[in-house]
């Protein structure tokens, strides 16, 4: 008896001690406003970002480029290819990209990358999938377009009639 | 009543004329609708039929109200002009502003018309949202805006329309451009836009094959290639991503961009004497001259400040000296944050980045600000008037300037370029005093006011869509005016006005 309380109390114990691991993730996480406003701070510390995957990556050797927007700023992430997620969607009118929670060192004039304002990741995580954006195509709206597009060539022959007439 | 129909014959000469000029841009619509029906982008191809519709019908409904102006084409004067030129860009920026509206990427319709009339004057700013989910038609709209803007709309409507504009070179330099390739305005042009198209062609197969290089396919590498060039040829500063030129992350890139950029900040008469095998140009040129003092001194001033901040010398020349040369020559595009200018540049930085803002590239080119031309006469002058003051009483000075040709450096040249100069420092005041009544730091305010009045697009942080609609206002007003120069938004200014008291006093 004594001994199964005293396992209870020990999960009970690794559980909180988890929880309270989860929420200090959560607080180190940071937007990309808060890395820039106060990238003095954080230079060359480990930082974790979230945020959708913008345009194609882009190969550089062994690294990659990786571009991602939180809603509110975008920040550029290089990264190792082989630890590269196998990201499916890329942010783009047609898509919206996968949601990555990225994990690395970030500088604030980075000496290997000219200067830039990056993020050298190390591990890189998919939260959510992303999915095709559907763009649906109202009648209402064609035929708003068809509408005024005869109205514009109508007065367009309009015109040239009347001009001519005055020509004659 | 003699005087009522003297009225209403002007009235019908800016009518007619604007027409052509919304015609002759109306042809544009046509580009993103086969681009987004090529992307199978089907919504964007009706938004740009529609706009396509509504601008056809304005400009033709506005040649239908002054077709008289046909058989009286000798009455076309210099006033005229001037309004044609300035009624064009502001119907047209309503009318452009259209497909940006219908994508709904936009929170209202004065913040299109703020997006359209930062294209047109190549300032570059934007309050679009979400740029990295716009529709490549969209995208490719803003770039094309931002370089017919940048060579000239009547430009480009006289270059095709130029039958039925007859009072042609009024137009033309009611637009801001002046000079005279060829004896004939519709040569010169032509000839404006054959220059911009040989440089698009290289510039773009340029930024193609180093946007292939950098990891980009060849498909959404040509996409840039062309919007990044149609940006830095036209100084704008529109990119086709939210992050600018943060997002190619690339040395190459950048300097294909700075010498693009640095082209199209340079006088299409430069670029027409290099053509025809006139070198030396380049040396003599006041504006050349002009240009290269202040953009040396400039640089080497925030490089000598900020040197703590960088690492290298690659990641000085980067950061600092590829930002003060995008401001010199009005582009803006950018590779460092906008709150970086603010936060990390410090009032030195920032004072220096507003006074290249303010002083911008060359005349009748693609750039905006003061423009060099006039810096180079007026440091001239002050110069010519302290020679005189120590020379004998009896000597007679005569100074001289070269540009493109030598012209003697008298009182009336001067007194055009200071009076522009002092149009534009008193819009940048504004700018400044409305911006910090607003509650902007002065910083902010003047970092904005300077981007705005010297159509060069570079922020910090201040332009989003939160910004008050006084300042939206008020930028709108900056751009345009700063752009056209102020003599042709003056003179509109000027006939409204007093049309309106000719009716007031009709009335009484």
């Amino acid at each position: 008896m004594q001994a199964k309380k005293l396992i209870i109390t020990f999960a009970a114990l690794i559980m909180l001690w988890n929880l309270s691991e989860m929420r200090l993730e959560a607080k180190d996480q940071l937007n990309i406003n808060q890395l820039i406003e106060e990238s003095q701070l954080y230079d060359q510390k480990e930082v974790s970002i979230s945020g959708e995957v913008i345009g194609k990556p882009m190969n550089r050797g062994e690294y990659v480029w990786l571009n991602i927007n939180d809603g509110q700023n975008a920040i550029g992430i290089s990264v190792l290819k082989k630890e590269l997620p196998d990201i499916r969607y890329y942010g783009s009118y047609h898509e919206k990209g996968d949601q990555v929670m990225v994990t690395g060192i970030f500088f604030k004039a980075c000496k290997q990358h000219g200067g830039e304002t990056d993020i050298h990741g190390t591990t890189i995580q998919i939260l959510q999938k992303g999915e095709k954006i559907p763009h649906t195509v109202s009648i209402s709206k064609v035929i708003i377009a068809i509408s005024f597009l005869l109205v514009g060539v109508g007065i367009a022959i309009g015109t040239y009639q009347t001009i001519n007439k005055k020509k004659n | 009543m003699y005087n009522d129909k003297i009225r209403w014959v002007h009235l019908k000469i800016v009518m007619y004329y604007t027409g052509w000029v919304i015609v002759g841009i109306s042809f544009l619509f046509l580009i993103p609708v086969m681009v987004s029906a090529f992307c199978k982008e089907w919504s964007v191809v009706w938004d740009f039929v529609t706009s396509f519709g509504i601008c056809e019908a304005t400009g033709f409904s506005m040649i239908w109200f002054g077709h008289e102006t046909k058989e009286i084409k000798s009455m076309v004067q210099w006033k005229h002009g001037y309004v044609i030129a300035a009624f064009s860009w502001l119907v047209l920026t309503i009318l452009c502003a259209v497909p940006y509206q219908l994508s709904g990427h936009m929170n209202s319709f004065l913040d299109a018309c703020f997006d359209v009339m930062s294209g047109f004057t190549t300032t570059g700013v934007f309050l679009l949202q979400d740029l990295d989910h716009l529709s490549n038609g969209l995208n490719l709209w803003r770039h094309i805006l931002t370089f017919v803007g940048g060579q000239g709309m009547v430009v480009l409507a006289l270059s095709v329309l130029v039958k039925e504009i007859r009072g042609a070179y009024k137009i033309y330099v009611g637009e801001a451009k002046d000079i005279e390739l060829v004896p004939n305005v519709k040569g010169t042009a032509q000839l404006i836009w054959k220059i911009s198209l040989a440089y698009l062609l290289v510039g773009t197969f340029a930024l193609w094959i180093a946007g292939i290089v950098i990891g980009m396919d060849p498909w959404r590498a040509l996409f840039h290639g062309f919007c990044v060039f149609a940006s830095s040829w036209s100084t704008g500063g529109f990119a086709p991503n939210y992050q600018n030129m943060m997002f190619y992350h690339s040395f190459l890139y950048e300097m294909i961009t700075v010498v693009i950029m640095i082209a199209g900040s340079l006088n299409f008469g430069l670029h027409y004497a290099i053509w025809k095998g006139k070198r030396k140009e380049v040396m003599k040129n006041i504006e050349v001259q002009s240009f290269f003092i202040t953009a040396t001194v400039s640089c080497v001033m925030v490089a000598v400040a900020l040197s703590r901040q960088f690492p290298d010398a690659i990641a000085l020349f980067r950061r600092v000296i590829y930002n003060v040369l995008s401001a010199h020559t009005t582009t803006g595009f950018g590779n460092v944050y906008a709150r970086q200018f603010i936060k990390d540049w410090g009032d030195f930085g920032v004072t220096i980045m507003v006074i290249v803002m303010l002083i911008g590239g060359s005349a009748c080119s693609t750039a905006g600000g003061i423009k060099g031309l006039r810096v180079g006469i007026m440091a001239k002058g002050l110069i010519a008037d302290i020679k005189r003051m120590l020379a004998p009483d009896k000597k007679v000075m005569v100074f001289k300037y070269h540009h493109i040709k030598d012209y003697t450096l008298d009182d009336g040249v001067l007194k055009a370029s200071l009076t522009i100069c002092v149009c534009y420092l008193i819009t940048f005041g504004v700018g400044v005093m409305i911006g910090t009544a607003c509650g902007f730091s002065l910083a902010d305010s003047a970092f904005e006011a300077a981007s705005v009045t010297g159509n060069v697009g570079l922020s910090g942080g201040m332009t989003t869509t939160d910004l008050p609609v006084i300042l939206k206002i008020y930028d709108i007003a900056a751009m345009y005016l700063g752009r056209l120069e102020f003599l042709s938004v003056f003179a509109l200014i000027g006939t409204i006005i007093g049309g309106v008291k000719n009716k007031c006093k009709r009335k009484n």
